[in-house]
């Protein structure tokens, strides 16, 4: 009845990319902007937004709920580790999958993130071209080949 | 002149008069008419029989003992003991003063009289034998006063017609309190009544022994005077005066004559009494406790003063430690804190400026020109040889920050798992590695993996134009493991080896291409581990990686049960 795989190709779908680097959240826009399916890219640049786009509040009253989140660690204020911890306490948010995508390689930052249930960690590479296969990767899996919740 | 008044400075005449005025003093009581002594009555004398006459109340040198009625006393005894070396049986008769005593004598009555005053006066009448007695009249105080001789002023006690009475009589200032006897004497004394009393001394201190006030008294000064007592016979009758100076001669120097004398005027307290001993074994017991109890008192003193130093000594120690250890956290939570902001915050601005760069160099591609390229190239590689100095620093710090307790690692596992890591390298290169027998190591088994790793790794980076070959050996050496990675590399000049181990120090240009951090990593986790690293080669000889590490407990070769075993 949900199908959402067949129903990619018609609909958008939502992402959610909480970023407070422009840079990156361009470079994500760039290397996601031809792809097969059409991407409704959001942008919030910290965790407080961020948490007021998914209950829609605030400014972003009129949000739609995202079928997917991309999240940065790092972020100014309350920062991607508490989001991730208030989405996945969140009977609601929590079936959301959560990307991790930060700089950090560290295997702390790994561990953390996981045991606060994220649903995947990557890790923004240096290289333009690394960097684009990566998101053509997560577009290819998560957006593609993976079975979403419904809204 | 006080001496003056000393025997030896009078007359003869004086001392006589004297002599008689003590003799008399003891016999001032009522004597009874003389009455025939028990065992034998007035009567001839005969050679082999004498008839001594004495006073009956004069103790202790004569009286009537009332138990058993006998003649007693110093005189008696010394008589009678005289009388049996002259070979004389003796026979008392009692007088009644010493006028009718002496007049017994020269009236025929009697024979002798034991142990009378020499004086001039009697010498005309009677004939003395040798001193069998010699007396001192002193001076006797309270044991409190201080007085050493007689004073004006001070009243004295003395023996009614006593031969001290006669002595002090020419003195000016001194009162007199006559007594009749001794002991009434002696308790006016004792009583404070008289502040002295003259008297002989033998007699006076056989009586306060007797009473037990012996302590109580003492002899103030040298004794007024000296005074002789003999055997006193008929002027005339030699014969008994020789047999009586024969015996004497034999007698006044025995031990039974010491025997008698100390018999009836007793002998001086000895000084050491069992109190006086008890009191003075108390007292050496007690001074000696007391220097004892100071002793250890100072010692203690000492040693709580040294103790008190050493514990604040050893309190500035430990506070120094835990500032030390407070600090040494601080700095190491800054490490990993720093190690975080390198691997995070400092690579997302390279990451920016590499990013963009290629994206101008893919999205203007055939708009700029020829040299763009080229340095959009440059900007890009120097981004990711940062990016890898970067990645160094942030390994060099996790040696010391993700630390692990030590524990037995099989150095040939840890080798394999670092050959599993390069396998790709391995088979790209075609390289030969070979190991023998590795032993058994204490230590951070993520770190020895690495050390592996990274001393291969450079084995294969800088091979030569043969294929890589690669021997790890090791040996058990003065308890510790040293294990040496030999190659057939392009080697190094031996004057570089230290540089080697330096962080971003390179001795090979980019044909070898590297972020200068691999051996800097080994060396600090070699030094981490106890052990020390180092290189021999020469340029085209290939080169071998030596380093220690610490051998595990139970392999340890030669172990004498301090290793893990005990």
């Amino acid at each position: 009845m949900n199908n959402r795989g067949n129903t990619m190709n018609m609909q958008s779908v939502h992402v959610l990319l909480v970023e407070d680097n422009e840079g990156d959240v361009r470079l994500v826009r760039e290397a996601l902007k031809d792809g097969k399916v059409a991407i409704n890219l959001h942008a919030v640049t910290d965790g407080e937004q961020a948490m007021e786009f998914l209950f829609r509040k605030g400014r972003h009253r009129q949000a739609v709920r995202p079928d997917i989140v991309l999240l940065d660690l790092n972020l100014p204020g309350k920062d991607g580790r508490e989001v991730l911890r208030d989405m996945k306490g969140d009977p609601d948010l929590r079936r959301i999958p959560v990307v991790v995508l930060t700089t950090s390689s560290a295997d702390e930052d790994v561990l953390k993130a996981y045991n606060l249930h994220a649903n995947a960690y990557l890790t923004k590479p240096v290289k333009l071209d690394d960097f684009v296969t990566i998101m053509k990767s997560f577009e290819e899996f998560w957006l593609t080949l993976v079975k979403l919740p419904g809204r | 002149m006080r001496t003056s008044l000393l025997i030896n400075d009078l007359s003869a005449a004086r001392q006589a008069l004297l002599t008689v005025a003590i003799l008399l003093s003891g016999v001032l009581f009522p004597a009874p008419a003389p009455v025939a002594a028990q065992d034998g009555g007035p009567g001839v004398p005969e050679p082999e029989r004498v008839i001594a006459a004495i006073p009956e109340d004069f103790p202790p040198t004569y009286f009537r003992n009332e138990a058993t009625g006998k003649p007693s006393g110093f005189a008696v005894d010394v008589m009678n003991e005289i009388a049996a070396r002259a070979g004389l049986k003796v026979t008392y008769v009692y007088g009644r003063g010493w006028d009718q005593i002496v007049g017994m004598v020269t009236k025929g009555k009697a024979d002798v009289i034991p142990n009378l005053g020499i004086s001039p006066a009697r010498v005309k009448t009677l004939a003395y034998t040798e001193p069998v007695e010699v007396f001192q009249i002193s001076i006797f105080t309270r044991s409190r006063s201080t007085a050493e001789t007689l004073e004006p002023g001070m009243t004295v006690a003395v023996i009614q017609g006593s031969a001290a009475q006669e002595l002090l009589r020419v003195r000016p200032g001194l009162r007199f309190v006559e007594y009749q006897n001794f002991p009434q004497a002696l308790f006016s004394l004792l009583s404070g009544k008289v502040d002295a009393f003259a008297g002989p001394a033998n007699t006076t201190l056989k009586l306060a022994r007797d009473a037990g006030v012996d302590d109580e008294i003492r002899i103030a000064g040298p004794p007024l005077a000296e005074v002789k007592r003999a055997m006193a016979v008929r002027r005339g009758n030699e014969a008994l005066l020789d047999r009586l100076n024969r015996a004497i001669a034999g007698f006044r120097t025995t031990r039974e004559y010491q025997t008698l004398y100390t018999r009836w005027y007793g002998k001086p307290k000895p000084f050491w009494t069992t109190g006086k001993i008890l009191v003075a074994s108390g007292l050496f017991l007690v001074l000696n406790m007391a220097a004892m109890a100071f002793w250890r008192y100072r010692s203690l003193l000492r040693l709580n003063a040294e103790l008190r130093e050493n514990v604040a000594r050893r309190m500035q120690v430990e506070e120094a430690l835990k500032k030390y250890s407070a600090e040494l956290e601080k700095s190491n939570r800054e490490l990993q804190h720093f190690a975080y902001i390198a691997s995070h915050d400092l690579q997302e601005p390279l990451r920016m400026v590499s990013s963009y760069l290629q994206l101008i160099g893919s999205r203007y591609k055939g708009r700029l020109d020829r040299d763009a390229d080229e340095f959009i190239g440059y900007a890009v590689d120097g981004a990711l040889r940062m990016k890898g100095m970067i990645e160094g620093l942030l390994a060099y710090t996790r040696v010391q920050t993700r630390a692990e307790p030590p524990q037995t690692i099989n150095a040939e596992e840890a080798l394999d798992e670092a050959l599993s890591n390069l396998l790709l390298s391995i088979e790209e290169s075609g390289a030969e590695v070979t190991r023998d027998k590795l032993p058994s190591v204490s230590g951070d088994r993520t770190q020895l993996i690495q050390l592996f790793q990274n001393l291969i790794a450079n084995a294969l980076k800088f091979h030569g134009e043969a294929k890589p070959v690669i021997h790890v050996s090791a040996e058990q050496r003065n308890g510790e493991g040293l294990f040496a990675v030999r190659d057939n590399g392009i080697g190094f000049d031996a004057q570089y080896a230290d540089r080697l181990f330096r962080m971003f120090q390179r001795l090979h240009g980019k044909d070898y291409p590297g972020s200068g951090i691999g051996l800097a990593l080994c060396k600090r986790i070699v030094e981490r581990h106890g052990g020390r690293i180092w290189a021999e080669s020469r340029p085209g000889r290939g080169s071998t990686f030596y380093f220690t590490l610490p051998l595990a407990g139970p392999e340890r070769p030669g172990s004498v049960g301090t290793d893990g075993t005990t």
